[in-house]
């Protein structure tokens, strides 16, 4: 019995030690002091892209599939980009990027491979997201929503019940002058 | 500052470093894709950075159905170094009732011998992972060396406690003669 104490003591002690090591080296959230990510700077020009959206479970296509999504950004009255179609999903992600398995091999143009609106950031400008289940007949909606560009910050965000049945999303935005691999590898 | 005392000490020293190596950060990865690495972290295809301790790893290879290599690493990482704990402790107690080298003092000194077996397993670990392709690189973190130094003071402890026991010639086989 005087061993088993012993037994239960040890454990004890190197799991509090674990605990403590664990406890200390967690990664915490950033301080509510931290600088926010820049405001994108007038007059220059941005890669724009959904990266990730979510939306809420329910009825969506025939035989109880989720839905095919897809999304449009559009910037000064014009659909600028839409994005490739994520099927049967209820959480779709994008990269920036989509390159065909020959580009590796014959070479690849970056900013033709680039899966993104381009915008040029002016005050009083606005770009809205759309969301849309691809279906046969007819694009049903499933949510929008609108983002001053001004707002826009450089690098990723992330947007809570944004619009619509969208539950959560997801935007980068990258300099395009300053877009090279170093910097989207960051 | 009698002997057992220091021993003793020493011994709950081991437990803190043991508990720090195997929940401390061990090793980071950072994986490459050679001359490719740019392109491929950019398209998404590798991986960030990540840190592993020896416990999550053992966690991640029994979950990744990795059962066999998984189960080594648990017995000779984690389940192993603490049995030596709780055996040295047992043998220090046994000192300090005066009852003499007993079973545990036996034991002491044949897990001693084995001492080194799970730093054998740590260093079979990174070695390996030297050699992963596309220049994927494995850098040591303080957890391994908290790991290591656990098991070296466990060998060290070992050897102390199951000392006497061999002078006296208690508890231990006698000698082979040829």
């Amino acid at each position: 019995m005087r061993y088993v104490w012993i037994a239960l003591g040890s454990l004890l002690v190197v799991a509090a030690a674990g605990a403590g090591v664990f406890y200390l080296g967690r990664e915490r959230a950033p301080a509510p002091g931290a600088p926010p990510l820049p405001r994108v700077a007038e007059e220059r020009h941005y890669y724009v892209l959904l990266t990730l959206v979510e939306v809420e479970p329910g009825k969506w296509d025939a035989g109880g599939s989720p839905p095919d999504l897809f999304y449009r950004i559009r910037w000064q009255g014009h659909d600028v980009f839409e994005s490739a179609t994520k099927k049967d999903t209820l959480l779709a992600k994008w990269s920036n990027a989509a390159v065909a398995p020959g580009d590796l091999v014959n070479g690849v143009s970056l900013d033709d491979s680039i899966k993104a609106a381009r915008i040029t950031a002016r005050a009083g400008d606005a770009i809205e997201f759309l969301v849309f289940d691809s279906d046969v007949g007819f694009d049903d909606p499933v949510g929008s929503w609108t983002v001053a560009v001004g707002d826009l910050e450089v690098g990723d965000q992330a947007w809570s019940r944004p619009g619509g049945k969208v539950v959560a999303a997801g935007c980068r935005v990258l300099p395009i002058d300053d877009v090279g691999l170093a910097s989207l590898t960051r | 500052m009698s002997r057992l005392r220091i021993l003793s000490i020493l011994a709950w020293a081991n437990h803190l470093l043991l508990g720090a190596g195997l929940f401390g950060p061990c090793m980071t990865v950072t994986p490459h894709l050679g001359h490719l690495d740019d392109l491929g972290r950019w398209l998404g295809l590798v991986d960030e950075p990540r840190t592993y301790s020896v416990a999550t790893g053992i966690l991640q290879l029994l979950r990744g159905g990795n059962m066999a290599v998984g189960i080594v690493l648990l017995v000779f990482s984690a389940l192993f170094p603490v049995a030596k704990l709780v055996i040295l402790r047992a043998a220090l107690a046994d000192a300090r009732r005066g009852g003499g080298a007993g079973r545990a003092h036996d034991l002491a000194a044949r897990f001693g011998r084995f001492s080194m077996a799970d730093v054998f397993v740590l260093a079979l670990i990174v070695v390996v992972s030297k050699s992963f392709p596309g220049g994927t690189t494995v850098d040591v973190r303080w957890g391994a060396f908290a790991f290591a130094a656990a098991a070296l003071l466990s060998l060290v402890l070992a050897a102390r406690v199951s000392a006497p026991s061999r002078r006296d010639g208690e508890g231990s086989r006698a000698p082979r003669t040829a």
